[in-house]
Formats: C-alpha cells, sequence, structure tokens
C-alpha cells in the first residue's frame, strides 16, 4: 500500500492518444487524453477522419442525385437522412405529397430508427464485454435491415425517396413481414433488458459515468436521445410533427440523471415507441392499389418491343411487369406514393414505355441540364434522426442542382460536449461515454 | 446584421428572447448564384417558427407566424431590431430569396437559433441570424462566449470558406487536414482540384471516372 515515501514522489501528467482507428472505438475519431495516473485533466477530439465533401459534391450533383450522397451520412439509418434531405427540398418547391407516401416515409424512418439504438445499444456493450448482447442486436438489425431490403432494393444504400414522393410502393406482404420482424426486435430487446439492465457488471460501468446537465445539453446545441437522457423532453417528431406525426400516438421516453445509463435507457424505451409508430402506421394507412389480374400485366420488354413497333394503343391500359428493383413503381402505385406534379416526378413506367410523352417526360427529368428545378429560395428542414434533429438547409438559385445543400448532423453537436463528458474521468470510461454517444463518422464528418 | 453586431444580436436573442440553443452556424458562398428571373418567396424557417424579418425591408413579406408565441417574438425581435437601428444596414440585412443578388460582400455565415422550454422540450420559436462578409474580411467577434459549440462550428466556416473570425486564435481547421490548400466549399474551388499532398501534381485528373460534368452544368438553351 501507501508507503511514506509515494506522496514525495513526483507525478507526471502524460498524453494518451486514442484513435482514429482503436478497437474499442466504433468510428474513426482522434481522441487526444492528457492523463493524471488514470484521471483524465485533458482532452482534445480531432474529427474529420471521413470527410467525403457531402455538401461539395451536393453542389455539383442534381437536386435528385444527392439523395444517394445522404445515404451515406448516418449509413446506419439511412433512411431517415432520405427523408430529411426531400423534407428540405420540397419545402423549397412547395411540394406536397399524398398520403400513403407520408406514412411510407413514416415507416421506413422508424425502422431506421430502431436498427440506429440497436446499432449503438449493442456496440457499446460489446465494448464493455457484453458480445451477446452485440449479437442479439445485430441479429434483430438484420431482420430488419432484410425489411428494408424488401421496401427498398438495398440494406443500408437505400436511396428510398424521391423529391415528391417515394421510389416505390410496399411490396407484397411486407405488413406481415414487419409483424415477424417486430416479434423478433422484441424478444431480443427483451432478451438485453434482460442481460444488460440490473447487470451489476454493466451498471457500475455506465451509471453516474458521462453526466451533463440540461444546461450544458442545450449550450451544445445538443439533441436527440442524448438531450432525452437530460430530462428535456424534446424531439422535433412531437414538437414540430412532421408527416403524419402527429396522428400517431407515441410517447417521448426521457431520463433525469445524463448519464451513459439514462441514455441506454432512452434508447431502449424509444425502440419500442418505433415499433407502436409503425404499428399504427399499418391500420391508418390509406388503401393502396388493388392487385391486378395476371391477364392485365405485360412484361416491360415486352410493352419496350411493342412500343418500338408502334403498336401503343392499347399500351396504357396495361400494367408493367416490373424486376424485383423496379416493383412498386407501376402507374398504379405511383399515384398513391408521390406528387401529382410533373416538375417534380418521374413518370410511371407503362407511360415511359408505352408513351411518348411519358418517354419525353422521363428524359426531362434525368437528363443532365434538366431535371427538377426548385424556384429561387433556401429552406431548412428538420427531422428527428437516429441521433437528433438532423437539419437540411437547402438554397437554390433556379439550376438545375442545389446552390448549397448544408446538413447539420446531430452527432457533431454531441461531440463538441465530449471533452466536458470525458475530463475529470477515468480512461476506461472514455468507452462507455463515447459508445454513448453514438457518433456516425460518417455523419459527423460528412 | 453587420459583422460588428453579429455578437449583439446573438447575446440579445440569448439572454432576452430566450433563445439557448445553437441549431447551425454554417457559411454560404453567394459568388456565382445568379439572379432569380421570378421572385419566388417560400417560406423560410422552420413549422411553428418565426424568422429575423428586419423593419422596413422591402421585397420578401413576413413569414407568417403559425402560433401566438411567435408572433411576440417575432414583434420582440421586431423592436430589437428597431432599438439597435444603428446596427442595421437596410441592404445588408436583407433576409431570403430575396437577398440572393445584388450582394456586395460574397460571404454569408448563417447562425440558426432555437428557443427551447426545457420543461416541455418544446421550441418556442426559431429564428435565423444571417451576415456577410468580404473576401478577406473577418467576422470580427466570436460566439464562442455565448454557445459551447460555436467553437467547432467557426472552425469549420474557417475550414469551408475561408471566413475568419478576428477575436479566436489559433484557428485551426476542423475537418480538412492542416496542409489543405484552400477553402473546398468556395465555389471558385473546383471539385476536381486535386491537393499537393495527394497529387498529381498537374492538379487535374480529367479522366476520372467518378467525376460529375464539371461545373456549370449544360445549360437548357445550349442547344
Amino acid at each position: 500500500m501507501n508507503s511514506p515515501t509515494a506522496e514525495h514522489l513526483e507525478t507526471k501528467s502524460f498524453m494518451l492518444n486514442m484513435g482514429p482507428q482503436h478497437p474499442a472505438m466504433h468510428g474513426v475519431v482522434r481522441i487526444v487524453l492528457k492523463l493524471k495516473a488514470e484521471r483524465i485533466v485533458d482532452c482534445d477530439v480531432e474529427i474529420g477522419y471521413m470527410h467525403r465533401a457531402f455538401e461539395k459534391h451536393g453542389e455539383s450533383e442534381t437536386w435528385n442525385n444527392v439523395i444517394p450522397w445522404t445515404d451515406r451520412l448516418n449509413y446506419v439509418s439511412p433512411l431517415i437522412n432520405n427523408v430529411g434531405y426531400v423534407m428540405a427540398v420540397e419545402k423549397l418547391a412547395g411540394a406536397t405529397i399524398p398520403e400513403r407516401g407520408q406514412y411510407l416515409r413514416v415507416i421506413a424512418s422508424e425502422i431506421s430508427r430502431i436498427t440506429d439504438h440497436l446499432t449503438c445499444i449493442g456496440a457499446s456493450a460489446m465494448e464493455l464485454g457484453a458480445f451477446t448482447v452485440f449479437l442479439y442486436m445485430i441479429e434483430a438489425r438484420e431482420v430488419l435491415y432484410q425489411l428494408v431490403d424488401k421496401l427498398t432494393g438495398a440494406r443500408v444504400t437505400t436511396s428510398y425517396t424521391r423529391v415528391g414522393g417515394v421510389k416505390a410502393d410496399l411490396p407484397p406482404g411486407f405488413e406481415d413481414g414487419c409483424k415477424a420482424a417486430f416479434v423478433k426486435t422484441r424478444e431480443m430487446i427483451a432478451e438485453t433488458d434482460k442481460l444488460l439492465t440490473k447487470n451489476r457488471i454493466f451498471m457500475d460501468r455506465v451509471e453516474g459515468v458521462g453526466k451533463i446537465t440540461k444546461e450544458d445539453a442545450v449550450a451544445h446545441g445538443i439533441t436527440g436521445p442524448f438531450l432525452r437522457s437530460t430530462g428535456v423532453p424534446y424531439d422535433v417528431r412531437r414538437a414540430e410533427p412532421y408527416l403524419i406525426y402527429d396522428r400517431v400516438d407515441f410517447d417521448v421516453p426521457v431520463g433525469s440523471n445524463g448519464d451513459n445509463f439514462d441514455r441506454y435507457l432512452v434508447r431502449m424505451a424509444e425502440m419500442e415507441q418505433s415499433m407502436r409508430i409503425v404499428e399504427q402506421c399499418f391500420k391508418q394507412i390509406p388503401e393502396g392499389p388493388h392487385t391486378l389480374s395476371p391477364a392485365e400485366m405485360k412484361e416491360a420488354f415486352q410493352m419496350v418491343d411493342e412500343a418500338k413497333s408502334g403498336e401503343t394503343e392499347l399500351m396504357l391500359k396495361y400494367k408493367a411487369k416490373l424486376d424485383q428493383t423496379l416493383e412498386g413503381t407501376q402507374r398504379e402505385n405511383v399515384k398513391f406514393i408521390s406528387a401529382p406534379n410533373p416538375a417534380f416526378v418521374s413518370p410511371p413506367k407503362e407511360e415511359a414505355y408505352g408513351s411518348i410523352e411519358g418517354l419525353m417526360h422521363h428524359f426531362e427529368m434525368i437528363m443532365w441540364g434538366r431535371g427538377i428545378r426548385p424556384p429561387h429560395g433556401e429552406a431548412y428542414a428538420a427531422v428527428e434522426g437516429g441521433n437528433g434533429e438532423l437539419g437540411f438547409h437547402v438554397i437554390s438559385d433556379g439550376q438545375d442542382r442545389p446552390y448549397r445543400v448544408r446538413c447539420r448532423p446531430p452527432c457533431l453537436f454531441i461531440m463538441t460536449a465530449l471533452p466536458k463528458l470525458l475530463i475529470g474521468g477515468m480512461v476506461a470510461d472514455v468507452v462507455p461515454t463515447f459508445g454513448s454517444v453514438n457518433m456516425i463518422a460518417g455523419e459527423m464528418d460528412r | 446584421v453587420k459583422p460588428d453586431s453579429v455578437h449583439d444580436a446573438l447575446e440579445t436573442l440569448r439572454d432576452k428572447h430566450g433563445f439557448n440553443l445553437l441549431v447551425d452556424l454554417h457559411g454560404v458562398d453567394w459568388s456565382t448564384a445568379s439572379p432569380p428571373s421570378k421572385l419566388v418567396v417560400t417560406g423560410e424557417g422552420s413549422v411553428g417558427g418565426a424568422s429575423f424579418v428586419p423593419p422596413g425591408k422591402v421585397g420578401a413579406p413576413a413569414p407568417e407566424a403559425t402560433s401566438a408565441t411567435s408572433v411576440t417574438v417575432r414583434v420582440g425581435l421586431t423592436e430589437l431590431m428597431q432599438k439597435e437601428s444603428s446596427s442595421v444596414d437596410a441592404d445588408e440585412a436583407e433576409i431570403g430569396p430575396a437577398a440572393l443578388h445584388g450582394r456586395k460582400a460574397r460571404f454569408e455565415v448563417v447562425y440558426r437559433l432555437l428557443s427551447l422550454d426545457l420543461e416541455s422540450g418544446m421550441p418556442k420559436a426559431r429564428c435565423a441570424v444571417k451576415t456577410r462578409v468580404a473576401e478577406g474580411e473577418a467576422v470580427p467577434r466570436s460566439a464562442m462566449d455565448l454557445f459551447g459549440n460555436a467553437d467547432w462550428f467557426e472552425r469549420e466556416v474557417w475550414d469551408m470558406f475561408g471566413v475568419p473570425f478576428a477575436d479566436r486564435p489559433g484557428m485551426k481547421r476542423l475537418l480538412m487536414y492542416e496542409e489543405f490548400v484552400g477553402h473546398p466549399l468556395r465555389k471558385d474551388y473546383a471539385i476536381h482540384k486535386r491537393q499537393p499532398l495527394i497529387g498529381p501534381k498537374s492538379g487535374m485528373r480529367p479522366d476520372n471516372p467518378s467525376l460529375n460534368q464539371p461545373y456549370p452544368a449544360v445549360k437548357p438553351d445550349d442547344e
């Protein structure tokens, strides 16, 4: 133990470099710590290791071509980014989309929110040694990713929304698939709850660690689950309801201590709320198109061939039978999911294949130098992302591409407060605190 | 507002009007914006939010306030602006779409604020404070002492646009590395430009398949 001479020993602080690549950090960020024994006395956070010039690329792409870039912002909940961006553009252009399209966006966003929280909890539990939790969470996430895959054609690079609507209608059997996936997700969340919530080892690591007061959180511009864990029930979905969030009933879970444990609890509770929202959406969603009999369907290639030989008279009476990636973009669907505004929305496939007007319209939408042209102006739209208020500020100068796309990344704001959270704590606390921030480098560095 | 009075405006908004959350701070380079052929006014600001409307402004109508609280805040702001009329330059205080053309200074710095009620979690109002600075000019006062997160975002504005904040010592880039040459979000920074650390030295690689057509695009009337 303490020898009498120990207090006369000279102590020196030393620097420790964590990251940019560190096994206990998910995401590329560099934290330089100044330590006195195991206490952190100073901390410097360096970011930018995953900067991909999203905003610069946004200025050189057409309005719709920016959507795939937004997938790469927060890559564990890409659908929310898709929705946020197109909402800003629609606000600028003054477009409103049909109800069914709005419900589809909400369903997609909420499924994404669950995957986001699952990843966050799973990864941060794994970093504390709870590898089982990680596997459970990833298993549930996989089921949801498969659902997203069915809906959008991709697990992560979704690009589901379009200016003025969404890409495609619900695939057949989606609702049942969703119900089955939620059963699985609930099971996994319950298992995790049993494993972690009253687990002494877990609680010792997270309870009372990484504390922040609500005043400090607000001063740093923090939103989302992180702010709610401090006791401020600010949720963009509730505060400024967009799409159809004012028609669904959901709770905004809040914590009280603003520590890592509360953030874990808030995220756990939010997943249940997201599932409730999706279930209500399925009850409320307006009827979509009826299913046509196979006699009324025609293969897409057949339509193109017939159109080439001039046999277009009866063409528009048929429904195109499309391949999997285009499924749900037929005329029947488009009128339910996209705004009836030809200036923003691509024509349904039947018209593009079967009529000269549709074909011209299609080219008008996709050719360089053509496409959507929102009027001069600027708009800011915010949605509730996985980590907080995800805002897009778009400026148009009347061209076919944005003049400026600014993304307000929620986790960057949390990262500005990271030194505050870490200083005074132990080195070992960096890992759970950083995990609960849920930093997504793709979103933070853009 | 004029660059000199940004700090005062932010301080007044924060202390007297309860705008406690800095939602965003970013820049815009207006150097290549084309003048609008027809002025279309779209509602700036957000749902249920108020916008920052200077008095005696022509061009853009006042945005509609959607709730009683935001009306009061807007009135409060207008009064604030009248009181401090010395800080308002009629030309420079333009806001919204009308301001897209005929501006004097190249860069705009936007501070987006939110007034949040900590108990109910409901936002009372939103507003944006905008200022314009010319190339090489600095925003005189940093907002670091008002909002904890302004530090990083001012660094980002410097990094991306090269707009400095005069009273900040040792401005560091936020996203790019220190050896980076230029400021990438300036409109005169070509998207295909190469950096000396990365090369090639000629600076161009026109055959790169990942690059889209360079700015400006082919205009439809070029046929």
